[in-house]
């Protein structure tokens, strides 16, 4: 049993990775099991913490993941495949590999930007940062 | 203070700062408090919200500078900046009674939103003109930066947040240093400040500001442990099953 799971962001990037994962889920002999994880930036504010409840943002930030999700997981169920879909909050490319790591996936599928060395600096790269904390392989898509 | 000497660039790095802390996540909260209406409507509300947060923020500025002439408002404003200072390095407050509720009609939605944008212009507004000094120019610019930053500058925010949390940090301070110099400004208050602060003391109540708002902050945060830190992560998609 292979478990990919696919990163998405709803950029068109991590449907490219998507397009990748479902790929191999078709020319694979394995069983494969696709599972999608977006991960939605925390409200770190302060006008969020004076107007916000913590209860709320998580509501909030669950309805967003569910937004960014609802494309993809469609995209799967036309292909016949069950979707299985994960939301987390923190820093995406730590909140990536510690779910990787936590239920056991086999590898990390993922999108890409590339962007060049000083935007990359500045804005720092997820996918960087789960290669360098990933247990498991990782899948770059570009 | 024209815009040859470092003071200007100074406050002008202070107001960028400063409009990226108070009004990066304005979007976030009018998106918040709107979320239960319809579409269309919701749509609008957000139209709505951040319009009067740009509206607000004009006519507010205007009203400040005026306002701050006044003896002991500088005090309030350089106080509640310190508050605000201070809030912005705590952890949320569990069951905080002043949550704003998500309502589901449009009224409660948009009543919800005008006091959510008067309270976030008006610290916004208060940390401009402090920064800016009395300088129209640069409380104009404070003013134009703060717009795309509301409009179109919630991601680019917490992006920068979540991966500087000195961000976080060294903004408290900024606005810590600018409520002690705001405080030392004071119309009733400067001559007196003045005479007891002789030469370089005069740096003494931004200094003392910016101190004072990191380690209150610090020692509140170090008090209350954020209680999030669970083992694993949390799977907010795992609500749909319950």
């Amino acid at each position: 049993m292979l478990t990919l799971l696919v990163a998405v962001d709803g950029s068109a990037y991590s449907d490219r990775a998507l397009d990748y994962a479902m790929l191999r889920a078709a020319n694979s002999r394995e069983p494969v099991e696709l599972r999608l994880l977006n991960v939605q930036l925390p409200l770190a504010g302060v006008n969020v913490k004076l107007f916000i409840s913590a209860g709320s943002q998580q509501e909030y930030s669950r309805e967003e993941g569910l937004a960014v999700l609802a494309g993809p997981c469609k995209r799967l169920e036309q292909a016949g495949i069950a979707c299985q879909h994960h939301i987390g909050v923190g820093d995406p490319g730590q909140v990536i590999a510690d779910y990787a790591c936590s239920t056991g996936c086999s590898e990390v599928v993922m999108g890409t930007q590339g962007r060049g060395a000083l935007a990359g600096a500045v804005m720092g790269s997820v996918a960087q940062k789960v290669v360098k904390l990933s247990p498991v392989p990782v899948v770059l898509v570009k | 203070m024209d815009f040859t000497t470092p003071e200007f660039w100074i406050a002008i790095g202070q107001i960028i700062i400063i409009d990226i802390l108070l009004g990066g996540d304005n979007a976030v909260v009018i998106a918040l408090a709107s979320r239960r209406l319809p579409q269309e409507q919701r749509r609008k509300a957000i139209f709505w919200g951040i319009f009067g947060a740009v509206a607000l923020r004009v006519v507010l500025i205007f009203f400040a500078l005026q306002l701050l002439r006044i003896p002991f408002l500088k005090l309030g404003g350089g106080l509640l900046l310190l508050w605000i200072g201070v809030k912005l390095l705590m952890p949320q407050e569990e069951g905080a009674g002043r949550d704003i509720d998500a309502s589901s009609n449009l009224l409660g939605a948009i009543k919800t939103i005008i006091l959510a944008d008067a309270v976030m212009s008006l610290d916004n507004v208060i940390a401009i003109a402090a920064a800016a000094k009395d300088h129209v120019g640069l409380v104009v610019f404070g003013l134009v930066i703060s717009v795309p930053i509301i409009v179109w500058g919630s991601r680019f925010v917490l992006r920068l947040m979540d991966r500087f949390p000195i961000v976080i940090v060294g903004g408290a301070a900024l606005l810590g240093w600018i409520a002690g110099d705001m405080i030392a400004h004071d119309v009733a208050l400067h001559e007196q400040v003045a005479a007891w602060l002789p030469g370089p003391l005069i740096w003494a109540p931004p200094v003392i500001g910016a101190l004072l708002v990191v380690v209150i902050g610090k020692l509140a945060a170090a008090r209350r442990p954020p209680p999030a830190a669970a083992a694993g992560p949390v799977d907010l998609a795992q609500r749909d099953a319950e």
